[in-house]
């Protein structure tokens, strides 16, 4: 884009800026552009090209987009952030997926220094050597499934947790993906609108509605029914909780795999082999005490 | 009741200074009264505001919000939460502690048998698992209560940088104390990083050999590191451990491990729209006081000395329908006492006993 006449002043080079569009660096080359321009703005028909470029990538899940100058490749971020939210949850929780998988695949490039330094300047985060504040750990880790990541089984001294280079990459992919779904849904002019359309229309030829109601099931799965419906990205033991639980109350494996198909990272071919596995070794449910301990009792339902 | 009501307020009219709520405009307020209502989404836009309403209408029990809100008196949806007190309510019930539960009466509500002491799981005579406790509380259900928050005041501020001056403990005026972290970046955190840490705390699904492969053994904190110390001292050379000898020092570790995880209910850690107990107020289950305490005075504190909130006069008569134990209260020790026995108390003993539900007003 603005290599020639928009609002955006081309920065020297930065690949930190293409690894990290959404960094607070880049916010700031976008002072000063409107929504409208935007959506209006001739010398911005690249940044709106690229913009929906990243969305359809990120809707059918078919890699990454092909890296660009930084001033397009943050442009496009924010543009195409904003067209996701004015598109709907679903849209923007796949973008959001895309972006923290392109992140993390493309940090590797970045020295630890230059990541320490993002995760500072951009999120707040603050480290004492190898060592990460407890609070931003948790705001990361604590959407993140597994054990390591619990912060029982962690490291922690004087309000620092130990971690390595990888958990950073890891907890840092988090953060891009919950700033992304916290943007805020705007009225999209009539450009921007129809790239919104579009990429609902894509999303919604991935998925064929399910059928299957939620009637029945404890509080806990219902909540993990809706909470898949809506497209928000689950853990492993989430995801494995409830397909367990869907196979106990009868639901055919083709319906769970179509429930699934509204989560930001589906893949066919994966969710089914996963639910065949769970049905053919006939898992149990998790117990009531086990979804406790994995932070998914919302109920005091009296359930076994 | 009516005389209980008249000395609640006279506390709260003579104690009125002790009543604090840290920045109390931006909470909560709910009451439970006399009657049985509670009024909720209450709000005061000063202490002194708070004080003359508890002086006005004195309640059963008073409560505020660990979260701030923008607008504490709007419906739960619209109150716009700014951050929440870190709470770690440390409730001697939930330990099971035999010598605590002396003096506690259980019935089951389906066969109606009756027993004192650790209630069952389940009905011995007839299996119902339907089992109503009336718990008495006695100074070792407040030792135990005490020893896990020694505890938690370890991990609070060895590991989890807890400065002393954000914390408030308070005596819950019955069978245990709350820990709040009132200030600091964990006042900031979210439902699931406060799980995070109710887990960490309790060492709720530690993963014991994980720490010993990574050579975690090195730790100066956290559970690991306590656990060791317990066990006298550090160990090394584990990594040459035999897979028997490996296994045995596991459990061993396990065991300690437990000894050094602090029993909090998690469930009231997480939440972030919970109530919780003015400090100073009265516990209307006990009449005591719940007493905020320095670092220097919860190790020492005696409830039936220190927290009894009601005063000597005037005498009431009391019949005793549930049996109770000997207790000592400002140094006077009372009873044992059967059922259906009737007898003439200091106001303080009589109200534990009519609150506590072991006896009724007899004129």
């Amino acid at each position: 884009m603005r290599e020639r006449g928009s609002h955006i002043t081309s920065p020297t080079y930065r690949y930190e800026l293409v690894v990290a569009p959404f960094s607070k660096l880049g916010a700031s080359l976008l002072e000063g552009i409107t929504l409208e321009d935007l959506a209006e703005d001739p010398g911005l028909e690249e940044v709106r090209s690229l913009a929906r470029e990243r969305l359809l990538t990120a809707v059918l899940g078919r890699g990454f987009h092909a890296p660009r100058s930084p001033s397009l490749e943050v442009g496009s971020f924010v543009a195409a952030k904003l067209i996701a939210a004015g598109a709907g949850r679903n849209v923007l929780s796949r973008l959001a997926d895309y972006e923290a998988k392109r992140f993390l695949r493309l940090c590797q490039r970045l020295s630890l220094e230059q990541l320490k330094d993002l995760a500072s300047s951009t999120f707040g985060i603050s480290f004492r050597g190898d060592w990460i504040d407890l609070a931003s750990y948790l705001r990361g880790a604590s959407r993140i499934g597994g054990r390591r990541w619990r912060l029982v089984n962690r490291v922690v001294a004087q309000g620092y947790v130990l971690i390595d280079r990888q958990d950073l990459e890891r907890i840092l992919a988090e953060y891009v993906r919950e700033s992304i779904m916290r943007t805020p849904e705007l009225e999209l002019p009539a450009p921007l609108r129809r790239i919104a359309d579009e990429a609902s229309r894509a999303l919604a030829g991935m998925r064929r509605r399910d059928e299957v109601t939620s009637e029945e099931l404890p509080p806990c799965i219902s909540e993990l029914v809706e909470r898949v419906r809506a497209g928000e990205n689950l853990t492993h033991q989430a995801r494995f909780a409830l397909v367990a639980h869907l196979l106990r109350h009868g639901w055919k494996e083709s319906q769970i795999v179509d429930l699934f198909r509204a989560l930001p990272d589906f893949k066919e071919k994966v969710t089914a082999y996963q639910v065949a596995h769970i049905a053919g070794r006939r898992y149990k449910p998790p117990s009531c005490e086990k979804m406790r301990d994995w932070g998914l009792c919302n109920a005091d339902c009296g359930k076994k | 009741m009516k005389a209980i009501v008249d000395l609640f307020r006279a506390y709260y009219r003579s104690m009125r200074g002790t009543i604090y709520v840290p920045e109390v405009s931006r909470r909560e307020f709910m009451f439970r009264g006399f009657d049985g209502r509670v009024r909720r989404h209450m709000a005061f836009r000063e202490l002194e505001d708070l004080r003359r309403y508890l002086i006005y209408e004195p309640p059963l029990d008073a409560y505020y919000s660990v979260s701030l809100y923008e607008r504490p008196e709007a419906e739960m949806s619209e109150k716009g939460r700014i951050r929440a007190d870190l709470l770690f309510d440390i409730d001697s019930s939930d330990m099971r502690d035999e010598e605590c539960e002396k003096g506690s009466v259980w019935r089951c509500k389906d066969c109606g048998k009756l027993g004192t002491g650790l209630s069952p799981a389940s009905c011995p005579s007839c299996g119902s698992d339907r089992i109503e406790v009336n718990h008495w509380l006695n100074e070792r259900c407040i030792e135990v209560s005490r020893e896990e928050v020694r505890k938690l005041m370890e991990v609070l501020t060895g590991d989890l940088g807890v400065d002393e001056d954000w914390v408030l403990i308070t005596y819950t005026g019955n069978r245990g104390f709350h820990v709040r972290v009132i200030e600091g970046p964990l006042t900031h955190l979210d439902k699931e990083a406060r799980r995070e840490i109710a887990h960490y705390v309790m060492a709720r699904g530690l993963d014991i050999s994980s720490f010993i492969s990574t050579g975690g053994l090195e730790l100066r904190s956290g559970h690991i590191a306590r656990a060791l110390r317990l066990m006298g001292g550090e160990l090394r050379g584990h990594e040459k451990l035999s897979p028997r000898e490996r296994r045995r020092f596991e459990e061993a570790l396990r065991s300690s491990v437990a000894r050094s995880a602090v029993r909090i209910d998690w469930m009231v850690t997480t939440d972030t729209g919970r109530l919780t107990r003015i400090p100073n107020s009265l516990h209307g289950k006990t009449g005591f006081r719940a007493l905020s305490l320095t670092l220097e005075e919860y190790g020492s504190m005696n409830p039936f000395n220190d927290a009894v909130g009601l005063p000597a006069e005037p005498e009431l008569s009391v019949e005793v329908r549930l049996m109770v134990p000997r207790f000592r209260m400002r140094g006077e020790a009372f009873g044992p006492y059967g059922e259906g026995e009737v007898v003439r108390l200091p106001a303080y003993a009589a109200s534990f006993l009519l609150l506590r539900g072991r006896a009724i007003q007899s004129h």
